[in-house]
């Protein structure tokens, strides 16, 4: 064994991370060389006054510990898909049925009285009314010819009938 | 205290005073050492199932502080690299280990911090391995290394001594 060898094992021991049964032949090795056991006492020596001067001034006062594990969350509970079933299929349903509803009211035909417009509205007659105005397609109903019902007479079945305003 | 809490406050206890220890000797500032101490500890919360799952939550925790103080020191003076030098105001005043000192402070950065880490905090070498990020060879060497520098600095102090008394 080369004495680099040697010391690498003796700084190994004086750090105890030697194997026992290394520790054990190398014991034994130093034993019969006294040389090499007074490098031994240096090596040790020199690692205690080293910690001995990396020794603190003083102890440490550990500070309380600030840091703090967040709970774990609740679990959240879930309904079964099972149960939410019916519930959607009344809630589409329901939606169906209002926009339905509102569908049906808006496409109702509205009935307009005839001048109700041209009393509600004077200025409707006498502006000029423009092509994109509104007006203009208010005044287009209520001005129209008032609704007559044609009427046949027929007065005999061998006679073409004629009609009547 | 839930399972987590506990095995933090534990852990802080058992690991706590040597980590502000650490920091305290390197940054030479209580108040900072003690907030770097807490950054620490959030950090192992916040990556508690690497710190249960590793062999030693030590000396992984010893690394987490090594970065830190290594990201304190950069933004405290940009340029510097990861702190290795005790600060003097820790260390009492003692001239019989003055030289020792001054030998400790000759050896190179690496050897330096590796030295500390195992003589002061008692990290094993496996430890070292793992807090510093290297292999265990590397470790052996660096301390071999660092203590034939100290032999011979004790060497000749010890001439030094011995030249003294002759006169």
């Amino acid at each position: 064994m080369n004495q680099e060898t040697l010391e690498r094992l003796i700084i190994d021991r004086a750090f105890g991370e030697l194997p026992p049964d290394v520790e054990t032949l190398l014991d034994a090795y130093l034993a019969n060389d006294p040389a090499q056991a007074a490098c031994t006492r240096e090596i040790s020596q020199t690692l205690s006054y080293a910690q001995e001067a990396m020794k603190p001034r003083q102890p440490v006062a550990l500070p309380p510990l600030k840091v703090t594990p967040l709970r774990t969350p609740q679990k959240v509970t879930r309904i079964s898909f099972r149960l939410l079933q019916p519930a959607r299929m009344a809630a589409a349903f329901a939606l169906g049925l209002g926009l339905g509803l509102v569908v049906w009211h808006r496409s109702a035909p509205v009935q307009v009285q005839p001048g109700a417009f041209a009393s509600a509205s004077p200025k409707a007659e006498s502006a000029p009314s423009t092509i994109w105005s509104a007006d203009r397609w208010i005044n287009l109903e209520t001005k129209g010819p008032s609704p007559r019902t044609p009427r046949l007479s027929w007065s005999s079945p061998v006679k073409k009938p004629q009609l009547n305003d | 205290m839930d399972d987590q809490g506990q095995w933090l406050d534990e852990l802080y206890r058992e690991t706590g005073p040597q980590l502000l220890l650490y920091f305290r000797q390197r940054l030479g500032d209580t108040h900072g050492a003690e907030d770097l101490l807490q950054e620490t500890f959030a950090a192992a919360l916040r990556r508690a199932d690497q710190v249960r799952a590793t062999a030693s939550a030590r000396a992984y925790l010893f690394g987490i502080a090594r970065n830190l103080l290594a990201r304190e020191f950069r933004r405290r003076h940009e340029t510097t690299p990861v702190p290795t030098d005790l600060c003097a105001e820790e260390l009492p005043p003692d001239p019989k280990l003055e030289w020792m000192r001054e030998a400790i402070g000759r050896l190179k950065p690496e050897f330096r911090e590796t030295l500390e880490l195992r003589l002061q905090h008692e990290l094993s070498y496996e430890d070292l391995a793992e807090a510093l990020g290297i292999p265990i060879g590397t470790v052996r060497s660096r301390l071999h290394h660092a203590v034939s520098q100290l032999r011979q600095a004790a060497r000749r102090n010890q001439d030094f001594v011995l030249r003294k008394a002759d006169r």
